[in-house]
């Protein structure tokens, strides 16, 4: 394991990314939650607590699935992290559930967190009932329409949700908003953030929450396959569900590390989200990492049909580990992940959340390439909240 | 300090004066008019300039600056437009100080050395960059130095000893001194603990110690001379009266005239 974590000097950073370029008003609330993190990491009771919790309320461990039918269709053994089965529906209910612990740990009394299409929100949104918080969840006012399930859910959850007009009125206006917030009511106050991207510790302390999913997979694959698999294989917006599953199989060198990221509508369309295939160097919310920006150094507005990975930015480990070679990214268009989307649906009767689905498709190239070898995927989630984006999809290309 | 354009305000300041460094934000409304803004300020007395760089993701700012900075990269904006606007200024006001406020992502995205060389030899004095702490100061420090240009901090209320010690070895020019916790805005709501901010501040830093945030007023820029603060930076009620005072793409500057007029007259 030593190898990777030197890296991380505890400054934050992962080679040249990473790192805490947060204003100074934040910066004394950050070495809080980095003190309690590093405290807290190492407690027995905190990690037992995490662990009934996640076991009891949470539905982990989360199986291990040989889809023999895809697996038939694709020519490939593909193997399924069914993070789909967790409560909550996708694997985000590690991270939320494990940052509301933390916070009640750390004596904090209300929760506050950014959501995009709405999943970390309602993820949030259940954590925080879980543990007796107050939630407030800020939300681009075009999210806020677009999603109205989730924000129905959030609200029967007993969170507040705020809907943010300012800027694009979306994801990283939503994390603006937290951010100001945060600013203002550190004292009392935990910014659940929900990607493994953002100041330090934040991205130490999603992938410890996360870790979970590789650990798990890691001796699942063992005890089915006998062996470790060829390629590990996640999605990848901010990282989170991707790095909870590398996490585990970093020192494991024959096992190659593959990320699928958003294409979109192509790469050659400047309407995706590819940012570890087509992103320079960057520093925005409070990281050095990389971003889909212009030569002035201002961010674009990403496209995927999947809003969970709608994301111009990327969690700094990614980051560092394409640049050391460890893992590879490779952009997947929307109609590749449609058509996943699809196989699986058919084949094995499990619907994948549109984001996982960029996953699946990355393992069926994988699999053309790689005949009869063993892929694990990370179904990080489950699709029927895509249903409403699928049909639409469906609609506007079927003339 | 002793040779750079700071030296006047810090010189006023020995002297029992709190100075004014109002706000402007470039390429608001246009490039033009915030030209003229700059200079109205400072015929009316403003004692140096922040100067602004419209960026889409403003994290420190608040919604007023965040919205007119939209409107100038809708119209148009490009960041090589700083350029002009500083030499212009520079000419104009050959001895007024003058501080960028830039994210850390711009500077990036225009390689730090020549972006850093190019504002210093149009006249510009300091930089403050409101999202790289101390921590990452040293990441541009040596070529803000050879540049020739001082490094600006920000001191929140947060803010302990430790930060100080930290910010020391870069500071130059003056601290800007977050006086409420949050962002920057017209919210005239500020931390209970002024005075013993300030006092502290002044105690270790042998810099002038600016009050900013939440400042919109001339009563709120006497409360922060009162409770300690060298002098004040006003930022989003600039913007709002730039927005009031332009009209058929030309800014009359009857509001902003009087407002500086104000806020000099009640330090």
């Amino acid at each position: 394991m030593a190898s990777h974590e030197q890296i991380n000097d505890d400054r934050g950073f992962f080679g040249r990314y990473g790192g805490q370029y947060s204003p100074e008003a934040l910066i004394p609330i950050l070495e809080e939650l980095r003190q309690a993190f590093r405290k807290y990491e190492h407690d027995d009771t905190f990690n037992k607590e995490f662990q009934y919790i996640m076991h009891h309320w949470g539905g982990r461990p989360t199986p291990l699935y040989y889809a023999e039918n895809l697996s038939a269709q694709y020519g490939a053994h593909i193997y399924l992290k069914r993070e789909d089965l967790m409560h909550g529906g996708a694997h985000k209910t590690n991270n939320a559930l494990g940052q509301a612990l933390l916070a009640k740990k750390m004596g904090k009394t209300r929760i506050i967190a950014e959501t995009g299409a709405g999943q970390h929100g309602v993820a949030t949104a259940m954590a925080c009932a879980k543990m007796n918080l107050p939630c407030t969840v800020y939300m681009g006012a075009v999210d806020v329409a677009r999603q109205a399930p989730n924000v129905e859910r959030m609200k029967i959850l007993g969170a507040e949700v705020i809907a943010v007009e300012s800027g694009s009125a979306t994801l990283k206006d939503a994390i603006n908003e937290a951010l100001r917030d945060w600013i203002a009511s550190c004292e009392t106050t935990h910014y659940l953030l929900g990607t493994a991207a953002g100041p330090h510790p934040f991205p130490t302390l999603v992938r410890y929450f996360h870790k979970p999913i590789g650990i798990e997979a890691r001796a699942q694959c063992l005890d089915m396959m006998s062996k470790l698999p060829d390629m590990a294989i996640a999605c990848v917006g901010g990282g989170s569900n991707a790095i909870g599953l590398f996490q585990s199989f970093i020192d494991d060198k024959d096992v190659q590390l593959i990320g699928a990221e958003p294409g979109g509508e192509g790469l050659e369309s400047n309407k995706h989200g590819a940012v570890l295939v087509k992103g320079t160097h960057a520093v925005l919310h409070g990281m050095s990492s990389l971003a889909l920006q212009d030569e002035d150094g201002q961010i674009f507005e990403t496209h995927s049909i999947s809003a969970g990975l709608d994301y111009p930015l990327v969690g700094p480990e990614h980051a560092y580990l394409r640049d050391i070679g460890r893992a590879q990214y490779y952009a997947i268009t929307d109609a590749e992940a449609v058509e996943a989307f699809y196989d699986l649906s058919a084949a094995e009767g499990i619907l994948p959340a549109l984001e996982s689905a960029h996953a699946l498709a990355q393992a069926k190239k994988s699999a053309a390439e790689h005949k009869g070898s063993h892929i694990l995927v990370n179904l990080s989630g489950r699709g029927d909240k895509d249903l409403q984006h699928i049909m639409a999809y469906k609609k506007e290309h079927s003339e | 300090m002793s040779n750079t354009r700071y030296k006047y305000i810090h010189d006023k300041i020995q002297n029992g004066h709190a100075v004014y460094m109002p706000y402007v934000l470039i390429g608001y409304p246009d490039l033009d008019a915030s030209i003229a803004a700059a200079k109205t300020l400072i015929d009316n007395g403003a004692d140096g300039l922040e100067i602004g760089i419209p960026f889409r993701d403003p994290v420190a700012d608040g919604p007023v600056i965040e919205a007119a900075a939209n409107h100038a990269l809708d119209n148009g904006f490009k960041v090589d437009q700083i350029i002009t606007f500083i030499r212009e200024i520079r000419s104009y006001a050959p001895t007024t100080p003058l501080t960028l406020m830039s994210y850390y992502n711009i500077i990036l995205a225009k390689k730090p050395d020549i972006f850093l060389t190019a504002l210093a030899n149009v006249g510009l004095d300091g930089i403050l960059i409101p999202d790289l702490p101390p921590e990452h100061a040293e990441d541009i420090y040596p070529l803000t130095q050879k540049a020739g240009l001082e490094m600006v901090f920000i001191v929140a209320p947060t803010s302990d000893a430790s930060r100080f010690a930290k910010i020391t070895p870069y500071a130059g020019g003056f601290i800007y001194v977050v006086t409420k916790m949050g962002i920057t805005g017209m919210q005239d709501q500020y931390d209970q603990n002024l005075a013993a901010l300030f006092k502290t501040i002044k105690a270790h830093f042998a810099l002038p110690a600016i009050a900013g945030f939440g400042i919109s007023t001339a009563q709120n820029a006497q409360d922060m001379v009162k409770n300690g603060a060298d002098g004040v930076i006003i930022g989003s009620k600039i913007i709002k009266l730039c927005e009031d005072s332009y009209k058929e793409g030309k800014l009359s500057p009857a509001l902003l005239s009087a407002h500086t007029q104000e806020i000099i007259n009640a330090l």
